[in-house]
């Protein structure tokens, strides 16, 4: 691994970065760094998979643009990218919300339903992806409410002298909450990403293996999303217990779990790695938010390219320098909340990123009160998030997305969805905001 | 001397020219699907390294002065008389490995199952090189200085253009074709 110290802003996990080097100890870093370089044609999603007289891939420098097999160009085949991975993104959202015990709506399931043989792209169909992720970002903040709460972020969380069990992976909270009240005194429940709503955060997801690394674990409980496989098979290496949140039932399977983590932590006993962590206050949810300027949603998974949690925290201090009330979630949030960026009353992280529903009841009071509000997401992984950013685009919400080597179609959205360069931009962005040069429906 | 000039613009790093140089050269079935089952595995004689949006594709550059000629004790790198590219005899080789280390590119690979040395030979007994042919973008290009001169003329007189044409100009910017 090259640069170990500056892989991320956290400086926990860069130690234990560093252990894991001297371990060798293979992880995503490393992973990266050998499969560079990564291809273009992926990158700028002209490569083309959908059907079997494929795979395709169109020459960008060609003098006259070449089309794939079926005839889509170059703009066609982003277009057609863009639109499978929102509609992913939705469904891991609508299977959230379900597992959360909501019930969707059967429209809301058919405008997700989309299908690659479906071969002619239609602009509605984000329009219809958008309402979609609306409805279901909804039903999931309904479903659990909002209030402000102190939980502590960073490695530290896991504590010395007792279990500690890791839930990760958007556990459904009912399940997380049984969990908790099984452990009791006895153990430590802490969360990486999917469950920072109720429980202290020990990383977001680049590092969730380091979390492992610490030797503290002694149950990690997985949900269904977000979990690497890498993770799994550290675990496995590291002969930390697994179990899935799924198998997880009756009052009986929960005391199984508090079990084996009070097993595990028998068998280390006085042998937990030892390294200078710490942890910040930190609060979750809200009861009231201190708006000035404006409001903006701060989102994003991170990018393993980058050093992780850098973008967020500097885009988070420049967008509170100016005067906005910063609203973040998931592994964007967690970044500040490990930064100690989350106290206050002008910086709220709702928790996990599908609670980004939060965001679009707040949007909608700030828009009434005649405030400026967006969006940017300056990182991102995972379709879920992209689809949460074509949620706020729907709304009326100009929202700024990195989406790399990229270049979307330029009416989409109504013009609301558009590509975010870097943190050096945002001075124009919030140009753009505050002077209302955009505004609903206009470019 | 022919050789394989790199456009490194349009390298969009997809490694085709990996694959198809492993399946053309090093493979017993010709075929991708046969060359994945084989066993050892076939090895390619060019590599695209580089970070991503900056990458390059790498085979033996055919050097005029090479060094692996040079190095070489059993007389297994020779330079052909007509098309003086380098290449391997491999009955003559005996995995000594002093080409692998003295190259600059990095561009001989020992091969620990064989005992030889692999290194690109500009595809010398075909009508045209692998990776040249499969290059999705033209990125790679095979041919003369003569044909790479007309690039590099190209670029100066726009440069020589561009200083003459307006007095006031303190520096030569470089101007991309195409753009």
């Amino acid at each position: 691994m090259k640069e170990l110290r500056k892989k991320s802003a956290d400086s926990a996990v860069n130690q234990v970065i560093v252990k894991a080097y001297r371990e060798q100890i293979e992880l995503v870093w490393d992973r990266t760094e050998a499969l560079q370089p990564q291809c273009g044609f992926g990158r700028m999603a002209i490569c083309c998979t959908d059907c079997l007289e494929g795979p395709c891939r169109v020459n960008p420098f060609a003098e006259d643009g070449q089309k794939a097999i079926c005839g889509r160009d170059q703009q066609a085949l982003v277009a057609n990218y863009f639109l499978r991975k929102t509609a992913d993104g939705a469904a891991a959202l609508a299977s959230l919300a379900e597992q959360f015990g909501c019930d969707l709506d059967p429209s809301t399931w058919r405008s997700i339903s989309l299908t690659t043989d479906c071969m002619i792209p239609c602009g509605k169909r984000f329009d219809d992806l958008g309402r979609a992720v609306v409805t279901t970002l909804t039903a999931i903040a309904n479903a659990q409410g909002s209030r402000r709460q102190a939980l502590p972020a960073g490695m530290g969380v896991l504590e010395d002298g007792k279990p500690n069990i890791v839930c990760h992976g958007h556990i459904p909270p009912a399940k997380v909450e049984a969990l908790v009240k099984a452990a009791g005194a006895e153990a430590n429940v802490v969360s990486i990403c999917g469950n920072e709503k109720t429980l202290p955060v020990v990383t977001n997801y680049d590092s969730q293996e380091t979390a492992l690394l610490t030797g503290l674990v002694d149950l990690l409980v997985v949900g269904s999303q977000c979990v690497t496989p890498a993770l799994i098979a550290l675990a496995e290496k590291l002969s930390v217990p697994v179990t899935a949140a799924a198998t997880l039932g009756d009052e009986a399977g929960f005391e199984q779990a508090i079990a084996i983590a009070r097993n595990c932590f028998h068998r280390r006993a006085g042998k937990a790695g030892s390294f200078a962590a710490g942890k910040k206050q930190s609060y979750i949810g809200y009861d009231e938010v201190a708006v000035s300027k404006g409001l903006v949603y701060l989102g994003g998974c991170g990018n393993v390219a980058n050093t992780q949690d850098a973008s967020f925290l500097k885009a988070a201090s420049f967008l509170i320098e100016k005067g906005f009330a910063v609203v973040t979630a998931g592994c964007a949030g967690t970044a500040l909340a490990k930064a100690g960026m989350c106290n206050a009353t002008s910086v709220i992280n709702l928790g996990s990123c599908h609670d980004a529903g939060e965001f679009l009841e707040l949007a909608r009071r700030a828009k009434a009160a005649g405030l400026p509000v967006f969006a940017v997401l300056p990182e991102l992984t995972h379709n879920k998030t992209l689809a949460t950013a074509v949620g706020c685009a729907s709304q009326d919400i100009p929202t700024w997305v990195n989406l790399g080597e990229m270049s979307l179609p330029a009416d989409l959205l109504g013009g609301n969805i558009r590509a975010f360069a870097g943190v050096a931009q945002l001075p124009q962005v919030l140009a753009e905001v505050v002077v209302g040069k955009v505004s609903a429906g206009e470019r | 001397m022919k050789r394989v000039w790199v456009d490194r613009d349009k390298c969009l790093g997809c490694k085709t020219c990996e694959l198809q140089c492993a399946v053309e050269r090093n493979s017993a079935s010709r075929t991708l699907a046969g060359a994945v089952l084989e066993d050892p595995k076939p090895v390619a004689r060019v590599g695209v390294f580089g970070a991503t949006g900056q990458s390059f594709p790498i085979q033996c550059r055919h050097c005029e002065d090479a060094t692996c000629l040079k190095a070489c004790p059993s007389g297994a790198l020779q330079r052909d008389p007509e098309k003086e590219n380098v290449f391997i005899d491999q009955a003559k080789c005996r995995g000594c490995w002093m080409c692998v280390m003295t190259c600059p590119f990095g561009a001989v690979v020992p091969s620990a199952r064989f005992k030889v040395a692999i290194k690109c030979d500009a595809c010398m007994h075909m009508e045209e090189p692998a990776c040249v042919a499969s290059c999705p973008t033209g990125a790679l290009v095979y041919g003369d200085e003569a044909g790479y001169e007309k690039v590099l003329a190209g670029r100066r007189g726009r440069i020589a253009v561009f200083a003459a044409a307006d007095s006031k100009i303190i520096s030569l910017d470089f101007v991309r074709e195409g753009n």
